[in-house]
Parts: structure tokens; C-alpha cells; sequence
């Protein structure tokens, strides 16, 4: 008797049982989705900082090597690369311009900070690339990380 | 901007080392001011004292005066330390004031204006 009483109880429970879960499930799967939004929001934060890591940290590799750096007005610096930052900022020591008479107030510059959003190239020696390290890393970065 | 981790000290480009000196900063319109660092930021942005603009046309060239400035970082191209025991400028360049300068770049201007108008009139021949 007494175990028939409990599950006529329980099954009087269960309807309420339900609709609390319901809307623990709708709250859930509110949760979850703004769980999920966050997630996504840091998985494209990842890619995007993933994105702009590639060339800081190839470019960090380089550093101690010579380069010329050839800017959007056309003026071009060969030196060499002291250090380069995530804008890709880009500081050259023992600086000498490559067409010298064209620009004479560089004359007396040695070492100078270029801004990363001036930069159109940067030249490097050929045989101061890994070609096939950056080949690597650029596939791993395309494929997702 | 993100603080560097400890081993990013290194390779962080930051305008710290050039603070007080007398620098040469290059600007996006082609304007090259010089005076000294007090001041930076992530963006470039930069608080240069004693400021003044060197005008150059030619071998003549002109320090225009303009005090204390700030530049927004976007238009900077470059920052450069003068190196003091080096000379500023060749030897054969010399300083006029600022009103001959001010012809000078009238005269240069309308120079270009010319040789662009010829070289369109001459565009039709087929040179090349």
C-alpha cells in the first residue's frame, strides 16, 4: 500500500517535475547560447590574434638580420632589424637610405621606428628565410591552427 | 594594447628608448618636423616640444618654428634619431628664411603643375 501511495505521489510530482525542468531547459538553452556566442566570439578573437601572430613571429626570427624596408611614399631603408612589434612596427638600427641625394634630411638618421600601416615591403636576404618553416606554419594557420 | 609577456620584452618596438631625444618625424603628407620626444603612445601618437617644421626645396632649406605639438599616430611614417655627431643635412644645402623658402615651394609647385601639363600633351605620342 504504502509503495502504491508513493507512486501515485510521485507521478503527481512529476508533472511539476517536468515544467521545472522545461524551464531549466529553456533557461539552459539560454545559457548555452550565450555560452555558445561567447565561445564563438573567442574562438574568432583566437583566429584573429592567430592571424596577426604569423608574421610578428616570423618576423621576430629575423631580427639581427638586414633588411630594406621600402615604405608607401617610396622612400626605402636598408638596415638592420632591431625589433618588430604585433602592429608589425618596425625599428631598423644602423640605417642608410638607398637613394641618399633624393632624401637629405635622412642624412644624419642611424636608427629610426617605422610604423607597421607605412610599411609596402619588406626585403629580406634569401637566404635568411626558411622558406619551408613558413610554408609550414602558413598551411597549419590556413587549415585552422 | 596587449602588456608584453617576458620574453616579448625584447621584441617590443617601443618609442621608450627615444624619449628627450631630438628626433626627425616624417609625416604622411611629406611635412618633416624634428624636435624632442616627451611623449607617446600605442597608436604613435607623440608629444614633440620645441618643434619645428624643415622645409626643403632643393639645395635651400628652412626651419619653420611651431612650438609644442601633438601628432596623431596615423599620420606618422617615421620616427628617426638623429645621430648628433652627424651632420643634419649636406654640406652644399643652405638656410634662407622662411619667406624665400615659401617662394621656392610656390616655384617648385607650379614646375610640377608644368612638367604634369606637358607630359599629358605628349601622352598621345606614342613614345614608348
Amino acid at each position: 500500500l504504502g509503495y502504491k501511495l508513493l507512486s501515485r505521489e510521485v507521478f503527481s510530482l512529476q508533472p511539476s517535475l517536468l515544467n521545472l525542468r522545461a524551464e531549466e531547459g529553456r533557461n539552459q538553452s539560454a545559457e548555452t547560447e550565450r555560452e555558445r556566442e561567447r565561445e564563438r566570439e573567442r574562438e574568432r578573437e583566437r583566429e584573429r590574434e592567430r592571424e596577426t601572430m604569423l608574421f610578428f613571429s616570423y618576423f621576430k626570427d629575423l631580427v639581427g638580420q638586414e633588411v630594406t624596408v621600402e615604405l608607401k611614399n617610396d622612400l626605402a631603408i636598408r638596415g638592420t632589424l632591431h625589433s618588430v612589434d604585433q602592429y608589425l612596427n618596425i625599428k631598423l638600427e644602423n640605417t642608410r637610405v638607398v637613394d641618399q641625394d633624393k632624401y637629405p634630411h635622412m642624412l644624419s638618421v642611424r636608427n629610426c621606428f617605422i610604423r607597421g600601416s607605412v610599411v609596402r615591403y619588406v626585403q629580406l636576404p634569401p637566404d635568411g628565410v626558411d622558406v619551408d618553416l613558413l610554408h609550414d606554419a602558413a598551411r597549419r594557420e590556413a587549415r585552422g591552427g | 594594447m596587449s602588456w608584453a609577456a617576458p620574453d616579448d620584452i625584447f621584441f617590443s618596438t617601443s618609442l621608450a628608448a627615444y624619449l628627450d631625444k631630438k628626433l626627425l618625424v616624417l609625416l604622411r603628407d611629406g611635412r618633416k618636423l624634428m624636435g624632442l620626444l616627451r611623449s607617446f603612445d600605442q597608436f604613435a601618437n607623440a608629444v614633440i616640444e620645441e618643434a619645428y617644421e624643415r622645409v626643403i626645396v632643393g639645395d635651400l632649406y628652412c626651419d619653420i618654428p611651431l612650438g609644442l605639438y601633438i601628432i596623431r599616430g596615423e599620420n606618422v611614417v617615421l620616427i628617426g634619431e638623429l645621430d648628433i655627431e652627424k651632420e643634419e643635412l649636406p654640406a652644399q644645402m643652405v638656410q634662407v628664411s622662411e619667406a624665400e623658402i615659401k617662394r621656392a615651394q610656390k616655384a617648385e609647385k607650379e614646375e610640377m603643375l608644368l612638367k604634369g601639363l606637358m607630359r599629358k600633351r605628349m601622352e598621345f605620342l606614342d613614345l614608348d
